[in-house]
C-alpha cells in the first residue's frame, strides 16, 4: 500500500499553523465536512477547543445564547455555549451544524460574524463581543453547499474531509488500512474507521476474527470478512495445472 | 424520525461493498449478480439479503472485482462470449473455495434445478443451443474439488443429455478451470474448448431456439411466450431497487411545532409559573413522516423536475419513483432520511412493476402515499385485470393513500401530518 497521506489533512495542518503577530491562530472560523468517523470533531478538539455543542433539528437558540431560569420569584440568566466562548475567548466545536433549525442557523450568522465587528446584545441587556482567542470549528456530514450562503461565507476556511486522519489510520494493521481506504473512497462509507478499529482490537483480544466481525459488523460481517480475504489474495499460481 | 424499518433498509443497502476491494464510486443495485468495471461509475448488481446464497453471490461478485479483467475481450462469437462468462465464473468460484469461502451447495442445487427446468420446459430432446447453456451452467459451478458441488454439476450434465465423450471434454474444462485458477488466460482456454465442442451447431443455436438467448456481456436469458394467465406476481416485471448517492436535502419542510418549557428565552405563559413553571415557549421544526411512491410511467407525464420538487420538500420522508420496460423495472429511492438524489433518473416509460412497487410501499412504516393515475400494468406494459385487482387490494389492505398528482403530494407533505 502506498503511503496514506490524505491531502485535506495536510491542508488542515497548514491552516492550524498560521498565526498572527501575537502567536494566536489566524483563522478562527473553520468548517469541516465529510463522512462520519474521519476525525473532524477530534481535530477540532485537538486544535484547542474548550466547548463542544451538537446541533439537531430541535436545538434552540437558547443553547447558544443562553436562557432565563426561574428562581423563586425572579429569573436568572444563564449564558449559552457560544456566549460563554465569546466572553472567555475559547474555542468551540459545533457538531452537525447542517442539522440545525433555521433559527439556530440565523443566530450563528451573528456568532460567526467578523470578529472586528461582531456584537451581540443579550436578552438581559448585556452587549458582548468575541474576545481574542475565540474560534469555531464546525463539522457536518453533508455537503457544505447546503448551508445558507451567508453562513457559509462567514467561514474563513472550508475543508472537505473525505478520509480518516492519518494518525488514526496508522493505528491499524496494514490489511485493515486497505479496508478503511476503500470504505472512505465513497461519500457514504459502508463501514467506518471506528468499526474497523474495534474489529481489529476485538480480533486481537478474542483471537477469533469471525466472532469479532459478527459482534462489530452485525449482518455485514460476512461481506466484510469476504472482502478482507478477497482483497488480500492476489490471483493464484499456475502450479499443478494439468 | 427515521423509523426502524428505514434504518433496517439502510443496513441492507450497506451489504454491497465492492469499494472495499476496488476503491471508488460504484452504482449499486439489487440483482442476480453482475459487475461492470469498464464504465464510470462501475456497476454492481447483487442480492442484498443476508441468507447464505445471497452472501455467496456477493462474494462471487467481489471476486470478479478483484480477479477479473476490467473489461472482457470482445469476441465475435456469442457462443464463445457466453463460454468465457461461464468459465470465468468457475475460476472465481474456485478461487473463493481456495480462500475458504464455500459454495452453499443446497441453495445452489435448488437454483440450478430451477434453471434447468426453465431451459428444458418439458422438452425431451434439447436443441444444441440449450445443451450448450446447460453445459455452461455446469461448468460455471466450478469448485471442482468440492464433491457436493461436483455432484450438482454432474446432475446438470446428465440433464443436458451430452454424449459420454462430450462429458469427458466438459470435465476436462472443469479440471482446467480448477488447476489454473490463477489467471484469466485459463478462462479463455477453457472457454475456447467449450465453444469448440458446440461450435458446429452455431447456426442452430443462434437462430433455432427462441426460448433461450445469450445476453450482452454473458449470462443466459429465457424468453417466454406471452401468457396472460398467471398470478399478479408472475405477470409483473422483475423489480430492481436502485439507491443513489444522496446529497443533503436543503429544503426540508418547515412546519413549526411549539412546546412549553421551564427554561428559555421567550416568556409566553407567565401564568404557568404558579403551576408547572413551564412559562417559556420553544419552537421546533417538524416533518411529515412516511413514504411517497410515485408512478413514474409515461401516462403520468412527469418530468425529472417534478420528482425533484417532491424530493426537495420531503424533509425526512422517503420518496421513491418507479417505472418499467419489457419484463423489468426500477424503483429509485429519490429521498430518504433528509437526503435526496443529485439527479433524478429518466423514466423507463412503462409501469410493469406496480405490484412489486406497492408491495415494497406497504412494508414501510409511517404513512404511505401512492401518486398515480391507477393505470397499472404488468410485463410488456400490458394491462392485466388480475394486476389491477391486486393493486386495489394492496392499497386497501396496506392503508395506502392514493393521490393523483405530485402537487397534491407536495401540499400534503408541507401541511404536516395527514388525516386518513
Amino acid at each position: 500500500m502506498k503511503r496514506y497521506k490524505p491531502r485535506e489533512w495536510e491542508l488542515w495542518s497548514l491552516v492550524n499553523g498560521v498565526t498572527n503577530q501575537r502567536g494566536e491562530r489566524r483563522f478562527r472560523r473553520i468548517l469541516l465536512s465529510g463522512a462520519r468517523g474521519t476525525g473532524k470533531t477530534t481535530a477540532g478538539m485537538k486544535a484547542g477547543a474548550v466547548y463542544s455543542v451538537t446541533l439537531h433539528e430541535e436545538s434552540s437558540v437558547t443553547e447558544l445564547i443562553g436562557h432565563w431560569v426561574p428562581q423563586g420569584q425572579a429569573f436568572t440568566w444563564h449564558d449559552g455555549v457560544m456566549t460563554r466562548a465569546w466572553k472567555e475567548g475559547s474555542g468551540v466545536v459545533i457538531n452537525e451544524i447542517d442539522k440545525a433549525s433555521g433559527s439556530v442557523l440565523t443566530q450563528l450568522y451573528a456568532f460567526l460574524d467578523d470578529p472586528e465587528v461582531a456584537r451581540l446584545t443579550l436578552p438581559n441587556g448585556e452587549t458582548i463581543r468575541p474576545r481574542e482567542g475565540f474560534f469555531v470549528v464546525a463539522t457536518m456530514n453533508g455537503e457544505w453547499e447546503d448551508l445558507p450562503l451567508p453562513l457559509l461565507d462567514r467561514f474563513d476556511i472550508r475543508l472537505r474531509v473525505r478520509a480518516p486522519h492519518p494518525d488514526a489510520v496508522e493505528k491499524l494493521e496494514p490489511q485493515f488500512r486497505e479496508l478503511v481506504v476503500g470504505a472512505y473512497s465513497v461519500d457514504d462509507p459502508v463501514i467506518t474507521y471506528r468499526e474497523v478499529l474495534a474489529f481489529q482490537q476485538l480480533s486481537e483480544a478474542l483471537g477469533q476474527s469471525e466472532v469479532a466481525a459478527e459482534i462489530v459488523f452485525g449482518e455485514r460481517a460476512n461481506d466484510v470478512l469476504n472482502s478482507l480475504r478477497i482483497g488480500q489474495r492476489e490471483e493464484g499460481t499456475e502450479e499443478g495445472e494439468e | 424520525m427515521v423509523n426502524k424499518e428505514t434504518r433496517g433498509e439502510e443496513r441492507r443497502a450497506e451489504t454491497l461493498m465492492p469499494e472495499l476491494i476496488l476503491p471508488g464510486d460504484w452504482d449499486k443495485g439489487e440483482g442476480f449478480g453482475q459487475v461492470r468495471m469498464d464504465v464510470t461509475p462501475r456497476i454492481i448488481r447483487a442480492p442484498r439479503k443476508g441468507d447464505p446464497y445471497s452472501t455467496y453471490v456477493r462474494a462471487h461478485e467481489y471476486g470478479h472485482v478483484k480477479w477479473s479483467p476490467l473489461s472482457v475481450p470482445k469476441v465475435e462469437s456469442e457462443l464463445l462470449s457466453f463460454a468465457i462468462g461461464a468459465c470465468e465464473d468457475a475460476r472465481i468460484n474456485n478461487l473463493l473455495l481456495d480462500l475458504g469461502v464455500e459454495t452453499p451447495v443446497r441453495e445452489l442445487r435448488e437454483r440450478v434445478i430451477r434453471q434447468v427446468k426453465e431451459v428444458k420446459r418439458g422438452v425431451r430432446k434439447l436443441s444444441r443451443g440449450d445443451q450448450f447453456i446447460l453445459t455452461s451452467i455446469a461448468v460455471s459451478i466450478g469448485a471442482w474439488v468440492s464433491r457436493d458441488a461436483q455432484r450438482v454439476a454432474e446432475r446438470v450434465l446428465e440433464e443436458a443429455g451430452l454424449q459420454e465423450e462430450e462429458k469427458t471434454v466438459v470435465r476436462d474444462v472443469m479440471r482446467i478451470m480448477y488447476n489454473g485458477m490463477g489467471s484469466f488466460e485459463t478462462t479463455l482456454r477453457g472457454a475456447r474448448i467449450l465453444a469448440a465442442l458446440f461450435g458446429e451447431e452455431k447456426d442452430e443455436e443462434e437462430g433455432g431456439s427462441l426460448r433461450t438467448r445469450v445476453k450482452d456481456g454473458g449470462g443466459v436469458e429465457v424468453v417466454k411466450e406471452k401468457d396472460k394467465r398467471g398470478t399478479a406476481d408472475s405477470l409483473s416485471g422483475r423489480m430492481t431497487i436502485v439507491t443513489h448517492r444522496r446529497e443533503l436535502n436543503n429544503a426540508p419542510t418547515r412546519r413549526v411545532r411549539r412546546r412549553m418549557s421551564d427554561v428559555g428565552m421567550w416568556v409566553k405563559r407567565p401564568d404557568r409559573i404558579l403551576t408547572d413553571g413551564r412559562v417559556f415557549e420553544e419552537r421546533m421544526r417538524g416533518d411529515w413522516e412516511g413514504t411517497i411512491l410515485i408512478d413514474y410511467s409515461g401516462s403520468m407525464s412527469l418530468t425529472p423536475q417534478d420528482l425533484d420538487r417532491v424530493a426537495r420538500v420531503s424533509g425526512r420522508a422517503t420518496v421513491a419513483a418507479y417505472s418499467g420496460r419489457s419484463d423489468y423495472g426500477e424503483l429509485h429511492i429519490l429521498a430518504e432520511g433528509g437526503r435526496r438524489v443529485r439527479e433524478v433518473p429518466k423514466s423507463l416509460v412503462g409501469n410493469v412493476i406496480d405490484v412489486p412497487a406497492l408491495r415494497w410501499l406497504v412494508k414501510r412504516r409511517g404513512e404511505r402515499v401512492w401518486v398515480t393515475d391507477e393505470e397499472v400494468t404488468g410485463k410488456d406494459d400490458w394491462v392485466y385485470p388480475i394486476i389491477t385487482a391486486a393493486c386495489k387490494g394492496i392499497v386497501r389492505r396496506g392503508r395506502v393513500r392514493v393521490v393523483r398528482s405530485v402537487e397534491e403530494a407536495i401540499r400534503m407533505v408541507e401541511g404536516g401530518r395527514t388525516k386518513r
